[in-house]
Protein backbone atom coordinates (compact mmCIF):
# COMPACT_ATOMS: atom_id res chain seq x y z
CA UNK A 1 0.00 0.00 0.00
CA UNK A 2 2.62 2.43 1.10
CA UNK A 3 4.86 1.47 -1.74
CA UNK A 4 2.26 2.15 -4.42
CA UNK A 5 1.45 5.59 -3.05
CA UNK A 6 5.09 6.56 -3.22
CA UNK A 7 5.29 5.43 -6.79
CA UNK A 8 2.30 7.53 -7.87
CA UNK A 9 3.79 10.67 -6.40
CA UNK A 10 7.11 10.37 -8.17
CA UNK A 11 5.50 9.75 -11.49
CA UNK A 12 3.12 12.71 -11.38
CA UNK A 13 4.20 15.45 -13.77
CA UNK A 14 5.15 18.81 -12.25
CA UNK A 15 3.01 21.81 -13.11
CA UNK A 16 4.81 24.21 -15.45
CA UNK A 17 5.62 27.14 -13.16
CA UNK A 18 7.80 29.36 -15.33
CA UNK A 19 5.05 31.65 -16.77
CA UNK A 20 3.75 32.24 -13.24
CA UNK A 21 7.21 33.12 -12.01
CA UNK A 22 7.78 35.44 -14.96
CA UNK A 23 4.56 37.24 -14.20
CA UNK A 24 5.38 37.54 -10.52
CA UNK A 25 8.77 39.00 -11.40
CA UNK A 26 7.17 41.57 -13.69
CA UNK A 27 4.70 42.56 -10.96
CA UNK A 28 7.52 42.76 -8.46
CA UNK A 29 9.57 45.05 -10.68
CA UNK A 30 6.51 47.22 -11.33
CA UNK A 31 5.86 47.68 -7.63
CA UNK A 32 9.51 48.31 -6.83
CA UNK A 33 9.68 51.01 -9.49
CA UNK A 34 6.42 52.72 -8.51
CA UNK A 35 6.78 52.56 -4.74
CA UNK A 36 7.27 55.92 -3.08
CA UNK A 37 7.87 55.96 0.62
CA UNK A 38 5.97 58.94 1.97
CA UNK A 39 6.82 59.54 5.59
CA UNK A 40 5.64 63.00 6.46
CA UNK A 41 5.24 64.37 9.93
CA UNK A 42 3.38 67.56 10.69
CA UNK A 43 0.09 68.88 11.97
CA UNK A 44 -3.29 69.72 10.63
CA UNK A 45 -4.70 73.22 10.49
CA UNK A 46 -8.19 73.78 11.86
CA UNK A 47 -10.98 72.81 9.50
CA UNK A 48 -13.55 75.52 10.18
CA UNK A 49 -13.91 78.04 7.39
CA UNK A 50 -14.95 81.57 8.29
CA UNK A 51 -17.60 81.41 5.57
CA UNK A 52 -19.24 78.38 7.19
CA UNK A 53 -19.28 79.84 10.68
CA UNK A 54 -20.45 83.44 10.46
CA UNK A 55 -20.79 83.84 14.20
CA UNK A 56 -17.95 82.37 16.20
CA UNK A 57 -18.90 81.16 19.63
CA UNK A 58 -15.65 82.35 21.05
CA UNK A 59 -13.33 85.18 20.22
CA UNK A 60 -10.08 83.62 19.00
CA UNK A 61 -6.76 84.19 20.66
CA UNK A 62 -4.88 86.23 18.07
CA UNK A 63 -1.14 86.24 17.53
CA UNK A 64 0.44 88.44 14.91
CA UNK A 65 3.65 87.42 13.15
CA UNK A 66 5.40 90.58 11.95
CA UNK A 67 7.58 90.81 8.86
CA UNK A 68 10.56 91.70 11.04
CA UNK A 69 10.23 88.44 12.94
CA UNK A 70 8.52 89.55 16.13
CA UNK A 71 5.46 87.82 17.55
CA UNK A 72 2.80 90.15 18.92
CA UNK A 73 -0.27 89.64 21.05
CA UNK A 74 -2.64 92.56 21.60
CA UNK A 75 -0.02 95.01 20.39
CA UNK A 76 2.78 93.76 22.61
CA UNK A 77 5.80 91.86 21.38
CA UNK A 78 5.85 88.56 23.29
CA UNK A 79 8.28 86.44 21.28
CA UNK A 80 7.88 82.75 20.44
CA UNK A 81 8.24 81.75 24.07
CA UNK A 82 5.35 84.07 25.00
CA UNK A 83 2.95 82.18 22.73
CA UNK A 84 3.05 79.08 24.91
CA UNK A 85 2.39 80.94 28.16
CA UNK A 86 -0.48 82.96 26.69
CA UNK A 87 -2.08 79.87 25.21
CA UNK A 88 -1.68 77.99 28.48
CA UNK A 89 -3.39 80.78 30.38
CA UNK A 90 -6.24 81.36 27.95
CA UNK A 91 -7.05 78.01 26.40
CA UNK A 92 -7.11 76.17 29.69
CA UNK A 93 -10.68 77.37 30.11
CA UNK A 94 -12.50 75.43 27.43
CA UNK A 95 -11.95 75.19 23.72
CA UNK A 96 -10.72 78.48 22.46
CA UNK A 97 -9.66 78.83 18.84
CA UNK A 98 -6.27 80.32 18.10
CA UNK A 99 -5.62 82.52 15.10
CA UNK A 100 -2.12 83.17 13.82
CA UNK A 101 -2.08 86.23 11.61
CA UNK A 102 0.87 86.42 9.24
CA UNK A 103 2.13 89.68 7.82
CA UNK A 104 3.43 89.61 4.24
CA UNK A 105 7.18 89.18 4.38
CA UNK A 106 7.17 87.17 7.60
CA UNK A 107 8.92 83.82 7.47
CA UNK A 108 6.64 80.80 7.11
CA UNK A 109 8.93 78.89 9.46
CA UNK A 110 8.19 81.34 12.25
CA UNK A 111 4.43 81.02 11.73
CA UNK A 112 4.64 77.23 11.82
CA UNK A 113 6.82 77.35 14.92
CA UNK A 114 4.29 79.64 16.64
CA UNK A 115 1.64 77.03 15.82
CA UNK A 116 3.89 74.33 17.24
CA UNK A 117 4.29 76.27 20.51
CA UNK A 118 0.55 76.84 20.72
CA UNK A 119 -0.09 73.13 20.20
CA UNK A 120 2.50 72.26 22.80
CA UNK A 121 0.67 74.46 25.30
CA UNK A 122 -2.65 72.73 24.68
CA UNK A 123 -4.11 74.66 21.77
CA UNK A 124 -6.15 72.51 19.42
CA UNK A 125 -8.10 74.68 17.01
CA UNK A 126 -5.37 76.66 15.31
CA UNK A 127 -5.64 78.57 12.09
CA UNK A 128 -3.56 80.85 9.91
CA UNK A 129 -4.84 84.02 8.31
CA UNK A 130 -3.58 87.12 6.61
CA UNK A 131 -2.75 90.05 8.83
CA UNK A 132 -5.33 92.84 8.62
CA UNK A 133 -4.18 96.02 7.01
CA UNK B 1 31.33 11.72 -30.64
CA UNK B 2 28.11 13.16 -31.85
CA UNK B 3 26.17 10.18 -30.66
CA UNK B 4 27.45 10.39 -27.13
CA UNK B 5 26.39 14.04 -26.87
CA UNK B 6 22.86 13.21 -27.88
CA UNK B 7 22.71 10.09 -25.85
CA UNK B 8 21.14 9.33 -22.50
CA UNK B 9 24.19 10.40 -20.54
CA UNK B 10 23.63 14.05 -21.65
CA UNK B 11 21.20 16.72 -20.28
CA UNK B 12 18.46 14.27 -19.39
CA UNK B 13 19.76 13.17 -16.08
CA UNK B 14 20.92 16.56 -14.85
CA UNK B 15 18.60 17.58 -12.04
CA UNK B 16 17.06 21.10 -12.22
CA UNK B 17 18.08 23.49 -9.46
CA UNK B 18 15.39 23.71 -6.82
CA UNK B 19 13.96 27.18 -7.29
CA UNK B 20 11.00 27.03 -4.91
CA UNK B 21 12.74 29.04 -2.11
CA UNK B 22 13.50 31.70 -4.71
CA UNK B 23 9.87 31.83 -5.73
CA UNK B 24 8.78 32.02 -2.10
CA UNK B 25 11.09 34.93 -1.52
CA UNK B 26 9.91 36.73 -4.64
CA UNK B 27 6.32 36.29 -3.52
CA UNK B 28 7.13 37.75 -0.11
CA UNK B 29 8.87 40.72 -1.73
CA UNK B 30 5.92 41.17 -4.07
CA UNK B 31 3.44 41.19 -1.21
CA UNK B 32 5.60 43.66 0.71
CA UNK B 33 5.73 46.08 -2.20
CA UNK B 34 2.01 45.74 -2.91
CA UNK B 35 1.22 46.55 0.71
CA UNK B 36 3.75 49.41 0.86
CA UNK B 37 2.73 50.91 -2.46
CA UNK B 38 1.46 54.45 -2.16
CA UNK B 39 0.61 56.14 -5.41
CA UNK B 40 1.39 59.77 -4.76
CA UNK B 41 3.01 62.43 -6.87
CA UNK B 42 5.93 63.93 -5.04
CA UNK B 43 6.41 67.68 -5.38
CA UNK B 44 9.84 67.11 -6.87
CA UNK B 45 11.63 69.86 -4.98
CA UNK B 46 13.54 69.70 -1.75
CA UNK B 47 12.41 72.11 0.94
CA UNK B 48 13.70 72.70 4.45
CA UNK B 49 10.69 72.14 6.64
CA UNK B 50 10.18 74.15 9.83
CA UNK B 51 11.24 72.41 13.00
CA UNK B 52 8.40 71.36 15.28
CA UNK B 53 8.11 69.19 18.36
CA UNK B 54 4.38 68.42 18.49
CA UNK B 55 4.14 66.87 15.03
CA UNK B 56 2.47 63.53 14.44
CA UNK B 57 2.50 61.15 11.48
CA UNK B 58 0.41 62.27 8.54
CA UNK B 59 -1.69 60.28 6.10
CA UNK B 60 0.40 58.55 3.44
CA UNK B 61 -2.07 58.89 0.59
CA UNK B 62 -2.14 62.64 0.25
CA UNK B 63 -1.82 65.49 -2.16
CA UNK B 64 1.71 66.74 -1.63
CA UNK B 65 2.31 70.40 -2.41
CA UNK B 66 5.58 72.23 -1.83
CA UNK B 67 6.16 75.93 -1.28
CA UNK B 68 9.78 76.87 -1.86
CA UNK B 69 11.77 79.74 -0.41
CA UNK B 70 11.51 81.65 -3.70
CA UNK B 71 7.69 81.53 -3.50
CA UNK B 72 6.93 78.86 -6.06
CA UNK B 73 4.29 76.18 -5.53
CA UNK B 74 5.21 72.74 -6.79
CA UNK B 75 3.17 69.63 -7.48
CA UNK B 76 4.44 66.53 -9.25
CA UNK B 77 7.64 68.22 -10.39
CA UNK B 78 5.91 71.23 -11.95
CA UNK B 79 5.58 74.77 -10.71
CA UNK B 80 1.83 75.38 -10.64
CA UNK B 81 1.67 78.76 -8.90
CA UNK B 82 -0.84 79.80 -6.27
CA UNK B 83 -3.57 80.06 -8.92
CA UNK B 84 -3.07 76.40 -9.83
CA UNK B 85 -3.70 75.06 -6.33
CA UNK B 86 -7.48 75.36 -6.26
CA UNK B 87 -8.26 73.61 -9.60
CA UNK B 88 -5.64 70.94 -8.90
CA UNK B 89 -6.93 70.06 -5.43
CA UNK B 90 -10.53 70.14 -6.64
CA UNK B 91 -9.73 67.78 -9.51
CA UNK B 92 -7.79 65.34 -7.32
CA UNK B 93 -10.42 65.32 -4.59
CA UNK B 94 -13.07 64.44 -7.16
CA UNK B 95 -11.11 61.26 -7.92
CA UNK B 96 -10.51 60.32 -4.32
CA UNK B 97 -10.96 61.92 -0.90
CA UNK B 98 -7.58 62.63 0.68
CA UNK B 99 -5.86 65.30 2.75
CA UNK B 100 -3.48 67.95 1.46
CA UNK B 101 0.03 68.08 2.90
CA UNK B 102 1.93 71.32 2.46
CA UNK B 103 5.70 71.09 2.50
CA UNK B 104 6.67 74.66 3.19
CA UNK B 105 10.21 75.96 3.30
CA UNK B 106 10.96 77.71 6.55
CA UNK B 107 12.34 80.67 4.59
CA UNK B 108 9.20 81.05 2.47
CA UNK B 109 6.90 84.03 2.82
CA UNK B 110 4.26 83.45 5.48
CA UNK B 111 1.65 85.23 3.37
CA UNK B 112 2.28 82.68 0.62
CA UNK B 113 1.69 79.89 3.11
CA UNK B 114 -1.60 81.46 4.14
CA UNK B 115 -2.72 81.91 0.55
CA UNK B 116 -1.96 78.30 -0.42
CA UNK B 117 -3.75 76.99 2.69
CA UNK B 118 -6.80 79.12 1.87
CA UNK B 119 -6.87 78.04 -1.77
CA UNK B 120 -6.61 74.37 -0.88
CA UNK B 121 -9.31 74.75 1.75
CA UNK B 122 -11.68 76.48 -0.66
CA UNK B 123 -11.22 73.49 -2.95
CA UNK B 124 -12.34 71.26 -0.07
CA UNK B 125 -9.07 69.86 1.22
CA UNK B 126 -8.06 69.30 4.83
CA UNK B 127 -4.69 70.98 5.00
CA UNK B 128 -1.70 69.83 7.06
CA UNK B 129 1.71 71.44 7.30
CA UNK B 130 4.74 69.16 7.08
CA UNK B 131 7.49 69.71 9.63
CA UNK B 132 10.68 68.01 10.67
CA UNK B 133 12.02 66.93 13.99
CA UNK B 134 14.92 68.65 15.69
CA UNK B 135 18.35 67.97 14.25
Amino acid sequence: MKNSRFKVRTEAREIELSPLIDMVFILLIFFIVTTVFVDERGFQTAQSRPAEQPQEEKEPLVFLIRANGTVEHQGRAIGLAGVASHVRNQVGRGEQPILIQVEPGAKAGLAVQAMDRARGAGGEIINFSKAPR
Amino acid sequence: MKQSRLGKAGGHEVRGINISPLIDMVFILLIFFIVAAVFVEEPGVEVRRPVATTAHDLEKNSILLAVTADELVYYGGDSIGVEGVRPLVRRLLRIREMPVILQVDHQADGAMLVRVIEEARIAGGAVSVATQGEG
